[in-house]
């Protein structure tokens, strides 16, 4: 996605470099908390359910 | 439908909407005349920073539940007690998504990375005070960890008007409210369906992470209970 937003946005005449790469910062940002935290919730919730099954000691 | 089928179904309709949502943003909407591409932030800056001030209340709410029936009514109390928790960590990951894209906002549209101005500190605060909430969710081992944490709730919830009308109240770094802000406020119209739509995802993905996040509180409170009977079960098969 990053790559696409490198590529494919149109060019502004407003723009720099720096602006550039800080947008495409923030999408990553974005995009590696939201679905890091839904990952690793989603982790711990198939760890819980796969150990449900063993008698607790 | 079961709600494990109704939560997958959720996420799906959810990420479309994301999808859709980003493809207006970056594709549709117009760069901005003064800001360039950079601008393009708005679009999941300004719902994070909503979500951010309303998961807030969500967890207050839950906590407020949670003191009142905990010794009438204990097990309705743990589901106001996974919903608090769930709600915080929530409102932690889009007050952080909001701190970082403004910090990089910041830094391409006014050359500096932060300000302790009223709405950024004031919104500091915020983050802090659920870092501290989930801390002693974490780290506390009182037996009284979760009145400790209702409290914190209490202490977010009086912060959060004080975000949300910092910008009306003091003259700061951080622009002047884009909605609901007087006759001059609001964006061009070729740049709301972008906003809306990213606003409905956001809202719809926050709504998503709580329900995954307390299904997950639900299941530890449910193996700390059966972990509990069985030591009770232990201990009086051991008398007898």
């Amino acid at each position: 996605m990053i790559l696409a937003l490198a590529l494919l946005l149109p060019y502004s005449d407003a723009d720099t470099a720096m602006s550039i790469r800080h947008l495409e910062l923030s999408y990553a940002a974005v995009l590696i908390i939201q679905f890091g935290y839904a990952g690793y919730v989603m982790w711990q919730r198939w760890k819980l359910r796969s150990s449900s099954n063993e008698r607790p000691r | 439908m079961g709600m494990r089928k109704l939560l997958w179904l959720w996420m799906a309709l959810t990420l479309g909407v994301l999808v859709y949502g980003f493809y207006l943003a970056i594709f549709v909407a117009p760069a901005d005349a003064e800001q360039g591409n950079v601008f393009r932030i708005f679009f999941y800056h300004v719902p994070s920073a909503i979500m951010g001030l309303v998961f807030p209340y969500v967890n207050f709410i839950a906590a407020l539940f949670y003191l009142g029936l905990r010794r009438r009514n204990p097990l309705a109390a743990d589901k106001a007690d996974a919903l608090a928790l769930a709600a915080a960590e929530v409102a932690l990951v889009f007050t952080t998504i909001c701190l970082a894209s403004g910090m990089l906002w910041g830094r391409a549209a006014w050359g500096i990375w932060w300000a302790w101005d009223a709405r950024l500190t004031s919104l500091l605060l915020l983050w802090l005070l659920y870092v501290a909430y989930l801390t002693v969710r974490r780290f506390s081992s009182t037996g009284q960890t979760q009145t400790l944490a209702a409290i914190i709730s209490v202490f977010a919830a009086v912060d959060v008007p004080i975000v949300y009308m910092s910008i009306r109240w003091w003259r700061t770094q951080h622009p002047a409210p884009v909605f609901f802000g007087g006759p001059d406020s609001g964006v061009d119209p070729s740049m709301m369906p972008a906003f809306l739509w990213n606003f409905l995802g956001w809202s719809m993905w926050g709504v998503f992470l709580v329900s995954l996040r307390y299904g997950l509180e639900r299941m530890r409170q449910a193996r700390a209970r059966s972990i509990a009977l069985h030591a009770v079960e232990a201990g009086l098969e051991g008398n007898a």
